[in-house]
Parts: structure tokens; sequence; C-alpha cells
């Protein structure tokens, strides 16, 4: 679906992203993992051009993102999830979920409040349509931000420390959501601190560190043979020293 | 305290002439603030060069002076510069004037409140930046806006007291009238009053219930949003 090539991004004079080339095919979950203020966040957010990068290319689906023009085809087909949910805090969650399929993609309300049920049944949330984003906790929020994203029916998602802002005990229903989405077939970039999820759920692994990837490849070579120095402090150090095998 | 029962009586239609031609010019002032109130707002969020600046001179000139100064500037000042504009005109810019100074913090203050987060969350997904304001901004800014919007048109209903200086017959100068012809000075400021106790006590009571129901709704939130 993507096909990045020499990926930069500066704030200023600020290097964010120094070079990053990758590719992410159809179907695939990728977990980037990386020590903060490494890029993770800005990477992912040049994917759906909520930045602009500075240089490099992105192709999607083979066209070229040169401009600000695509940006909004883009974001039907990727769709993202961010660490503070960010869900529209006037509106119940139900109307949260049909917002955009009705006013960016003109759905029959009738239509797009089906889709919304749907989905909400499908994050264990039918039971909250009418109530306000205020009214949830964390990890019911964070399920609605994922229904709200599908309702636009995306080809791949993208989440920011899907979990980052949770407590600790509101975590796995949020991984649980995600893992059946990957049943279903969704392309997923997850930039997450979860080791568990990324060893387990991810059909690839990109460690990032100071603007670069350092390295990649499946998870079980990763874990548990990083070629590169930096990776395996990285790992040492989040995981504490306890083994994943 | 003696009052003139048949004088108030007699005079009463005067008053409510004159209330109606005060609630008239008021409404005009008032809507044409709130839209003047808007368009500056917009344009100060945006930041459009050189109309930002200009708007953030006059929110500035406007709010730091008494409207009887600038109604004096209008009818007294402009003719001086050749510009010739009749009393009810000269009430109008003055109330859309001022107003538009003060509407337009009100919606700043609520355009300001909506969060950078939640306009990236609409624009993820695909919503257009015309979309994310009128379906994201707006409805958040104005929860935040509604409660200083009406005390501002209360205000400005007030502040119409100073248009007989415009020479229009409005309520306050249909009572210094009455003074000077009749010396009735209790009676002719009792039906002043109470006058203006009829027009704003409703609008008084519009605006707090306006706000109670903003509050109640409260998105969900018991304590105050
Ligand atoms: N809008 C911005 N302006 C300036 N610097 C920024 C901006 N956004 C991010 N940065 C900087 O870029 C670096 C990488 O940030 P980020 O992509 O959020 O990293 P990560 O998600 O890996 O923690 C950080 O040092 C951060 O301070
Ligand atoms: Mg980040």
């Amino acid at each position: 679906m993507f096909n990045i090539f020499d990926l930069k991004k500066n704030y200023g004079k600020t290097e964010v992203l120094k070079s990053i080339t990758m590719r992410i095919d159809d179907g695939e979950v990728i977990c980037i993992i990386g020590p903060s203020g490494s890029g993770k966040s800005t990477f992912l957010r040049c994917l759906n051009l909520l930045e602009e990068p500075t240089g490099g290319q992105i192709y999607y689906n083979g066209t070229i993102l040169d401009n600000k023009l695509d940006s909004k085809r883009l974001r039907r087909e990727v769709g993202m999830v961010f660490q503070k949910f960010n869900l529209f805090p006037m509106f119940t969650v139900l109307k949260n979920v049909m917002y955009a399929p009705m006013h960016v993609k003109h759905t029959a309300r009738k239509d797009a409040e089906e889709i919304a049920r749907n989905l909400l049944e499908k994050v264990g949330l039918a039971d909250k349509a009418d109530s306000y984003p205020s009214q949830l906790s964390g990890g019911q929020q964070q399920r609605v931000a994922i229904a709200r994203a599908l309702a636009m029916q995306p080809k791949m998602l993208l989440f920011d420390e899907p979990t980052s802002a949770l407590d600790p005990e509101l975590v796995s229903e949020v991984l649980t959501v995600m893992k059946n989405l990957r049943k279903d077939g969704m392309s997923m970039v997850v930039v997450t601190h979860e080791m568990g999820f990324a060893r387990d759920v991810s059909d690839r692994v990109v460690f990032m560190d100071k603007g670069y990837i350092v390295e990649e490849g499946l998870p079980a070579e990763i874990f548990n043979h990083p070629k590169q120095e930096r990776t395996q402090q990285f790992l040492n150090r989040v995981l504490g020293g306890v083994s994943y095998e | 305290m003696h009052l003139d029962l048949l004088f108030i009586q007699k005079f009463a239609p005067m008053y409510a002439k004159a209330a109606v031609i005060t609630v008239q010019l008021a409404c005009t002032g008032i809507v044409m603030a709130i839209l003047t109130g808007l368009l500056v707002s917009i344009v100060r969020y945006r930041k459009i060069p050189v109309l930002s600046q200009l708007f953030f001179a006059y929110v500035q000139l406007f709010r730091n002076t008494p409207l009887l100064v600038q109604l004096f500037f209008l009818y007294f000042g402009l003719p001086k510069l050749g510009i010739h504009i009749s009393g009810p005109a000269c009430a109008i810019a003055g109330l859309t004037l001022l107003g538009g100074s003060y509407m337009a913090e009100a919606f700043r203050a609520g355009l300001s409140s909506v969060s950078k987060s939640q306009i990236e969350a609409a624009e993820a997904l695909g919503f257009s930046h015309m979309q994310i304001m009128r379906y994201v901004i707006v409805p958040q800014a104005l929860a935040v806006s509604i409660p200083p919007l009406c005390a501002n048109v209360i205000f400005l209903i007030k502040e119409t007291s100073v248009f007989s200086v415009v020479a229009l017959s409005d309520l306050v100068y249909v009572a210094k009238d009455l003074i000077g012809l009749y010396y009735k000075t209790d009676e002719a400021l009792l039906l002043l009053v109470i006058s203006y106790l009829i027009i704003l006590l409703p609008v008084s009571l519009l605006a707090s219930l306006l706000e109670r129901r903003i509050r109640y709704a409260g998105f969900g939130n018991t304590g105050i949003v």
C-alpha cells in the first residue's frame, strides 16, 4: 500500500526524520517501537499527511503523494487512532461514530447509524451509544475512537500509542479489539510500547531511533536475536531483562 | 411620595411607542453586531494577514471607548468630514461597532476553546477545512460563546439608553422631554424604569434558560463544563 523512500521531516533546524525507507503491504500489521522522541509519531503522521514531509517520497498504491489535495482522498482510506482518543466531546458516542460518514461521505443518516451501531457492537460498546465521551473510561473511549475510524471503512489504520494514556487494567480491552481487527485482515501500523502485543500480533517489527529505522524484521528475530546493539539496549531497558520466549 | 396616576396613564402609550423604537434599533444593531463579531473572530482565528491586525485595532478601539463618545463622533464628528448620517443610522452603526467588538471577544473565547487535537481528529477522518469549521469547531465554540454572547445582548440593550444624544425619540428622550414639560420627575422616571424592565426581563430570562440548557447538556459532565 505504502512505499516510502528517504522520507525526511524537519521542524526548522530540528531533523526529526532523517531518512526513512520502508514499504507497507496490504493486510500487514506493523509495530513501530523505539525510545520516545525518536520520531515514531512524526512518521505515522506523515503517512496520512497530518505532517507535510520535508523530503523524500511517499507512494500510496503507486501514486506519489505530493500535494495537500491528495490528503482528503488518502484519509478516507487510511484512518488514525490517537493516544488521547480525541473524541468529539459535545456528541454522544453514536454521533461520534456516525459523524464522519454522514458529513464526509454523505452517507444517509439511517445507513450511517446502522454502520455505527454494528461497529459499537463489534468493540463491545453497543450499550454506550447514548453516553457522552466524558462518561466513559479511557479504554472505552479508545474503543469508540477505533469504531469512529472504522466507520469510514478504511483500508488501513494508524495507531499512535493507543494504550499509553490508559490505566494498566484497561489496556487489554483495547488490545483485544485490535487483535480482532487483525483477524478481519485490517492493515495496521501501530506505534506501541506494548512489547507483548508487538511480539504476538505483528507481522513485522520496526525499531526506530533518532529519526532512523535502525532495524526491522519478524517479531521473533527482533525480540530474540536483534542484530543491532541499539535495539538490544532498548529491549533490555523496556523488557527489564524479562525474556519473552 | 404621591404619584400622579392620571399622568402615568396618559403618557404610558408614549413610552410604549418609544420602547418599540428602542427595541427595533437594538435588534438591528445586535444582529449586525453578532455578524460583525463572527467575521472579526474568524479573520482573527485564521490569522489572515493585515485584516487580522486591522480588526484587532478595531476591537481595542471600540471596547475601550464608551458608546456615548462613539455616537458623538458619528453624529457630530463625521459631518465635519463631509459624511452625514441620520440619527437612527448613527444609533445602529454605534451599536454594531461597539457590539461587534464585544461579540468578537465572545466568539474568540469559543474558538480558542477548541483544541488542536479536535481539529486533527477531524482532519484524520477526511473532513475538509470548511467542514471542520462548520461541523467541529463551530458547535464546540458556540457552547462556550453563548453565555458571554447573552451577557453582551443585555449589555447592548442597556446601552441604547444613550440614543437620545443623536436626537432619537427613544425612552430616555421621552422621559427627559416630559420632565422638562411637566416637572413630573417621579412619574416620568418610574415609567422609564418599568419600560426598560419590560424589555430586559424577558431577555434575561431567556438568556439564563439558554445557559442552563447548555450547562445541563454539559456533554455528560456533571459539574460545570
Ligand atoms: N510540531 C513540532 N515542532 C517542533 N518539534 C517537534 C514537533 N513535533 C515533534 N517535534 C520533535 O520531534 C521529535 C520526535 O517527536 P515524535 O515524533 O513525537 O517522537 P516519538 O513519537 O517517537 O516520541 C521530538 O524531539 C519532538 O520534540
Ligand atoms: Mg509519539
